[in-house]
Formats: C-alpha cells, sequence, structure tokens
C-alpha cells in the first residue's frame, strides 16, 4: 500500500506539519444533495404505481430506477474522492497542492517556502463565518505564482503559521 | 411492425452497471495510490461499492422473474409499398 510520504517524496530530514483538506462543512451540501437524489424515486413510486403494473414499462421503468440509483451511488463515490484527495502538505520546506479533477486528472504541484512572497487569508459568507473556514492564497516567486488553500478551516491560524515557516526556512 | 425487446434494455442496463462498476474501481484506485487510504476514506469507498453490489444483485433478481421475451410495440402498422 502506498503511503503519502511516497507521493509528495518527503526528504528524510522533511516533516510533514499540516494536511489540509476543505473543511467537511463544504462537502456536507454535496451528501444532502446525493441523498435527496438517492431517495428521488422511492419518493416518486407512489405516483407511478400505474406505470409499474404494466407488464412491460414497469420492469423498464424498474431498471431505469436501478441505473439512476448506480449513477447516484458513483456520483457521490466520485464527489468524494475529489474533496479527499484534494490535499495541501506543509512540510518544514514545502508546500504540496495534490488536485483531483474527476477521474481521470490528479496533479501534484510543489512550492519551496523559501519562494514565499506573500500569504493572504480570508473568511467569506456565514458559513465560513460561523465554521471557522476560507481561503488562504500564498503568492510565490514560483512557476506557478499561486497557491490556493481553498475552503480550509482555521486559515487565519494557517496564514501565520505558514508566513512562521517562510521565516524559518528562509534564515536556514 | 417495429418492436424492442426488453432484453435489449436489460443488456443496456448491464453494461451500465459495468461501467459504474469500473468507474468505482477507478476511484479506489485513485485513493490507495494517492496514500490516502485510511479508515474513513475505506469506510466510504466500501458503503459505496457493497450498495451498487446491493443494487446490482437486487436488480438482477428481479430481472430474472421477468419474461425477457416482452416487447414493446412502437409502430402497429407495417408500411405498405404502392402497388405499380
Amino acid at each position: 500500500m502506498r503511503h503519502l510520504s511516497e507521493t509528495i517524496n518527503q526528504q528524510p530530514h522533511e516533516r510533514i506539519l499540516f494536511l489540509l483538506r476543505r473543511h467537511p462543512i463544504t462537502f456536507a451540501a454535496k451528501i444532502i444533495l446525493c441523498l435527496f437524489l438517492f431517495l428521488l424515486p422511492f419518493l416518486l413510486r407512489p405516483l407511478l404505481i400505474d406505470v409499474l403494473a404494466d407488464p412491460f414499462w414497469g420492469p423498464l421503468l424498474t431498471l431505469l430506477g436501478s441505473a439512476y440509483l448506480l449513477l447516484i451511488t458513483a456520483f457521490f463515490h466520485a464527489l468524494f474522492v475529489d474533496y479527499y484527495l484534494d490535499i495541501w502538505v506543509v512540510t518544514n520546506d514545502r508546500i504540496i497542492d495534490i488536485h483531483q479533477s474527476g477521474l481521470f486528472k490528479h496533479t501534484v504541484s510543489e512550492l519551496d517556502l523559501k519562494q514565499v512572497q506573500d500569504v493572504t487569508s480570508e473568511i467569506v459568507g456565514i458559513f465560513g463565518t460561523f465554521f471557522n473556514y476560507g481561503t488562504v492564497s500564498i503568492q510565490t516567486a514560483g512557476a506557478k505564482q499561486r497557491f490556493d488553500f481553498q475552503n480550509i478551516a482555521k486559515p487565519h491560524a494557517i496564514r501565520g503559521e505558514i508566513l512562521k515557516l517562510a521565516e524559518l526556512d528562509a534564515m536556514n | 411492425m417495429f418492436s424492442i425487446p426488453l432484453s435489449l434494455f436489460v443488456i443496456i442496463y448491464a453494461l451500465f452497471a459495468l461501467i459504474t462498476l469500473i468507474f468505482a474501481f477507478i476511484n479506489i484506485y485513485h485513493i490507495v495510490n494517492a496514500g490516502a487510504l485510511n479508515l474513513l476514506s475505506f469506510s466510504v469507498s466500501a458503503l459505496a461499492a457493497l450498495l451498487m453490489f446491493g443494487i446490482i444483485v437486487i436488480t438482477g433478481i428481479f430481472v430474472s422473474s421477468l419474461n425477457l421475451g416482452q416487447a414493446a410495440v412502437l409502430f402497429e402498422n407495417t408500411p405498405t409499398l404502392p402497388s405499380l
């Protein structure tokens, strides 16, 4: 089984300090949507009693309903993987952005802490304020000019920690 | 007369079920490959896989009780060529 340290090619002197994902509350809305979509055929069933009693259209509608449930389940699983594999790893040397887009796009980009120029944290909206999540943007001097940690928990605290780490890394 | 047998829809369903299972397998591969396999990701993936497996099994049991020779007749009248 592969470990995260292999994915990020962790060096012997390197320590993983933060493993960040989007706040779970941002995924909760997707769970509710999938649950509603999953239950929809069961809620609509009483309206389709006549069609379901038909010897041809009844089985056909059941097959269609089953395919729909499979689709919703696969959709939920894909959403979970998309959520769970969007990871930002902060070590004492680098920041690694692991990004999963859909089924067939997986991007890993990294930034040396020495290249950090400016770090901004932002909390927007009622949910963000209430659950304390937001975006941390890192301006860099590297090829990828901007790193965004989207909807992570405690963005202001993370900004402070990244600034401290960047200072420490610049001194070494 | 043009008719579509129920068995055709069952074949299409089976292909669709196979594709969704392949997608689930690819998703699990991504989790393992990214080194993100832990109790939570395993539980969610197992739940999704079991749910899909359950849906397919229940549908399979339902399909086995059907008369797959049934067909939906779409056009009752056969077109006739004008006689010369």
